[in-house]
């Protein structure tokens, strides 16, 4: 896990003003709840992926972000498959005569295709977020945030929980090992001794983690560091935008206002197929 | 007001440091941390502090930058003066300006996504134009050998690399002192010596006042110019590395270890010359003068022990020609073949990232091999549910105080019985087995929390134990503890292996492993290259040395004398040393 959230090596896209992503950010996690249109999910899933090949990202690290969710979007294709309300043709009927479920309907198409829709709608955003911190150092998404009004501090505490991740991660995986290993196979308990043996993980997680910050905040401070955004930058980018940055900009804003007028006014992209 | 304190009067140079009368107690706490310390320390000086845990080496550190008291609390009394800043009076974060600083575990300390990243952040706070920065960054890089790898994500580093890139983070600082607290407890002994060679480089070539708290004797003796020994919160002794840590009683009366050479010269001169011992050696090249004086003492030394494994046991743990490649394609074991038997005492060395912790994992089964086999008690590893497993091998991590869950010390031992479902008689008496074994009956119903650190190690032993496993594995479990910890929990793998207990323990302690592991196999680079008697190990010269590995300073100094390296005899602790002393060929002074 720690390795899908280090960063991929500097290209170009991960050159381009951290605001040119938010902006992509937009796009994936707000038109995905504008269109209920398969084709449009699907090319704008595709324009996620194809992005994410562009910077440079490995198939195995693609794959990984895919297989972490794959159970659950392969669970919503079949219940929506199977109970959809927009479910009309069915995909095959059990044949007559059978106890119970003589001539029931296994999966509609419509419901399938729905299924595929919110798949879409998970992924999509997934894959852009991913995409967007991969390729964007910790230091320009505090100045991006900061440059959007964004509080220094709650910036900077942005980022760090970002650095932390990895760590609580190991942390709770060190954990899981130890009561593994003390015999505790949580697997093979029954719901109630699994909360039980869950909920004593919280202890040392919590004091671990508090033990971390603490530590963590000592060598904040030892290294100057006080929260005010009065600082200077190694690295200090463009304060203001190319002339393709705000055409990106600007096309993605045009786009993004262009899809909720069409489908407010002409319901463009409302229907399924 | 501060520019005016900083400028001196007359032509002496003001000392850097100066602690008048401080005294400190934390938040809640009755004792003192720190007690009545006076102190100065000049420009240039390379000061190393030494003193048992909770001795105050930390906060006394930490006084330096302002933390303590300004980010703890608590009661603080008289003045420490920095560079002519007031510690109290001055802001941390300004004081960062002066001090550079590095902690124990770089995990918590690197806050970047990048090497550079990280270098720039306090010169970033300090508002530092960026021209100016970016020479400073680089310059640092340079200093402490990372030059090259600006771009790259410190969790892809080394443990040595982290901690010269938290060294580089201070020394861009262009400070006044570097102040580094336990910076090598972490570390293999390569990383250490890395560190400490860097030090040296940086005191002596430019002048950096340094001062290092750590429990590493041997390398703070070969670099410092002056080493403080702190104890329940005072300043012991002050003075020269041999007039501090070549006080072999006095360190020891303290908790705190003498280099190895020390503690051998010192129990040599005991046998030979009892009374009021001289300050003894503290680094090997002083060693063969130092011992001169006893002459050809050791020349007619009689043979001692034999290195010979006990034969009997059948196999415990075997690994037959066991490969694993990570997804990422390291390939952290190249065909390792090892059989651990029942009832031996086995130590596992190597460096870091030589596949001890993969192999440990195979044996647990949260590994599975590429290629080979991996066997517990005879039977294929892979058959074992999880609960059978942990009746077989107790594991005993590095954090295993920390993984602690229940309100109770006997809760705890029982908890894993409890979800087990085992039979209320069974559950009873594993624990009241495991308390005794851990001596912590009479502490069955106190909260783990109000532990010691070391009553809580025992507790995680004794859960761990309280399955039944006959097999013991304990995960570098000397890694960050002082003297006394360290050989506590040696004492308790030599008492459960005196009740028949296979204990396999894994370490880059190897001074520690004398009198207890009879056995010793180093790994290096995904393969076993060593593995024998202790004694065959210690002495195997440069086939160690290539595994990155250093002996005892008592090995090192004795395989330099023929009549002490000859077969039979080769001391590998300063007891065994001294035991080798002949009293008829008298002292020749």
């Amino acid at each position: 896990m720690t390795e899908t959230l280090v960063q991929l090596p500097a290209g170009r896209f991960a050159s381009i003003d951290f605001r040119v992503k938010l902006v992509l950010l937009l796009l994936a996690s707000t038109l995905i709840f504008v269109w209920n249109n398969l084709v449009a999910q699907g090319l704008l899933l595709a324009f996620v992926v194809g992005l994410m090949l562009a910077a440079g990202t490995p198939l195995s690290t693609l794959w990984r972000l895919v297989r972490i969710t794959l159970p659950a979007l392969v669970l919503i294709v079949v219940i929506q498959g199977l109970w959809s309300p927009f479910g009309v043709h069915p995909v095959f009927t059990l044949p007559t005569g059978l106890p119970f479920l003589s001539g029931a309907h296994v999966f509609t198409v419509e419901g399938l295709l729905f299924g595929l829709v919110v798949s879409c709608r998970i992924l999509a955003p997934l894959l852009a977020f991913q995409l967007v911190f991969m390729t964007t150092e910790t230091n320009d998404i505090v100045l991006g945030l900061t440059r959007l009004r964004v509080p220094y501090r709650v910036a900077l505490l942005f980022s760090t929980t970002f650095r932390f991740v990895p760590l609580l991660l190991e942390e709770f995986q060190a954990i899981k090992n130890a009561q593994r290993l003390r015999g505790i196979d949580l697997d093979s308990f029954g719901m109630a001794r699994k909360l039980l043996a869950m909920g004593r993980m919280l202890v040392p997680l919590i004091t671990g983690c508090l033990a971390k910050a603490q530590s963590m905040e000592i060598a904040l401070q030892a290294r100057g560091f006080t929260g005010s955004p009065d600082r200077t930058q190694l690295h200090p980018g463009r304060e203001k935008l190319t002339l393709t940055e705000r055409l990106m900009i600007s096309l993605g804003l045009v786009f993004w206002i262009g899809a909720i007028t069409a489908r407010i006014t002409l319901g463009t992209g409302g229907s399924v197929l | 007001m501060l520019a005016d304190a900083v400028e001196p009067k007359d032509e002496r140079p003001l000392p850097l440091v100066t602690f008048e009368q401080v005294g400190y107690a934390y938040a809640g706490a009755v004792r003192k941390a720190l007690d009545g310390i006076d102190l100065t320390i000049a420009r240039g000086e390379f000061v190393g502090i030494v003193g048992a845990t909770g001795a105050g080496k930390s906060t006394l550190c930490l006084t330096l930058n302002g933390i303590v008291p300004q980010f703890f609390g608590g009661s603080f009394f008289g003045t420490v003066t920095v560079a002519g800043c007031d510690t109290l009076e001055t802001a941390t974060s300004r004081l960062a300006a002066t001090i550079g600083m590095v902690f124990e575990d770089p995990e918590t300390q690197i806050t970047a996504t990048t090497v550079e990243g990280e270098v720039a952040f306090a010169l970033e706070n300090l508002r530092v134009p960026t021209e100016a920065m970016q020479v400073r960054v680089a310059e640092a890089l340079r200093a402490v050998g990372l030059a090259g790898l600006e771009r790259k994500h410190p969790a892809r580093l080394s443990g040595g690399q982290k901690q010269r890139l938290a060294i580089a983070a201070a020394l861009a600082l262009s400070p006044d002192l570097i102040v580094l607290d336990e910076p090598t407890s972490q570390l293999d002994p390569i990383g250490t010596s890395e560190v400490f060679a860097l030090l040296s480089h940086l005191n002596r070539e430019r002048g950096i006042t340094i001062i290092v708290a750590s429990h590493a004797s041997e390398e703070l003796a070969a670099v410092s110019s002056r080493i403080l020994l702190l104890s329940g919160g005072r300043v012991v002794r002050d003075g020269s590395p041999q007039e501090v840590l070549g006080d072999v009683a006095l360190l020891q009366r303290h908790d705190v270890r003498p280099p190895d050479i020390a503690q051998a010269f010192a129990a040599v001169a005991a046998r030979l010359q009892p009374g009021t011992p001289p300050l003894a050696p503290v680094t090997l090249a002083e060693a063969p003068l130092a011992f001169a004086r006893f002459g050809l003492a050791f020349a007619a030394a009689e043979n001692r022990q034999q290195a010979a494994l006990p034969s009997g046991g059948a196999p415990v743990l075997e690994a037959v020609d066991v490969s694993h490649v990570y997804p990422d394609g390291t390939a952290a074991l190249r065909g390792v073949d090892l059989s651990i038997r029942r009832g031996e005492f086995v130590a596992l060395g190597g460096r870091n990232g030589c596949g001890k912790s993969t192999l440990i994992r195979h044996f647990l089964h949260l590994l599975t091999p590429s290629a080979g086999l991996v066997r517990v008690d005879g039977a294929d590893v892979a058959g074992f549910r999880i609960s059978d497993l942990a009746c077989r091998i107790g594991y005993v991590s590095q954090n295993a105080h920390q993984q602690l869950f229940c309100d109770s010390v006997r809760e705890e031992v029982a908890f894993a019985l409890k979800l087990m479902k085992r039979p209320k008689g069974e559950v009873d008496a594993a624990v009241d087995y495991a308390l005794d074994a851990m001596r912590l009956v009479d502490l069955a119903d106190r909260h783990p929390a109000s532990l010691s650190r070391g009553d809580r190690l025992r507790l995680a032993i004794a859960a761990t134990l309280a399955p039944g496993p006959d097999i013991l594995i304990f995960d570098e479990p000397t890694t960050g503890q002082d003297w006394a910890g360290a050989l506590a929990i040696l004492d308790i793998c030599r008492s459960l292996n005196a009740r028949g207990k296979t204990v396999l323990l894994v370490t880059h302690h190897l001074y520690l492993l004398a009198g207890y592991a009879e056995r010793l196999v180093v790994m290096a680079q995904g393969r076993v290259v060593l593995d024998g008697p202790l004694v065959d190990v210690l002495y195997a010269g440069p086939a160690l040395e290539a595994a990155s590995l250093a002996p005892p300073q008592t090995v090192s100094f004795a395989a330099g004398i023929s009549s002490l390296a000859a077969a039979g005899r080769r001391p590998l602790s300063p007891a065994s040393l001294a035991a080798l002393v002949d009293f008829q060929s008298g002292v020749a002074l």
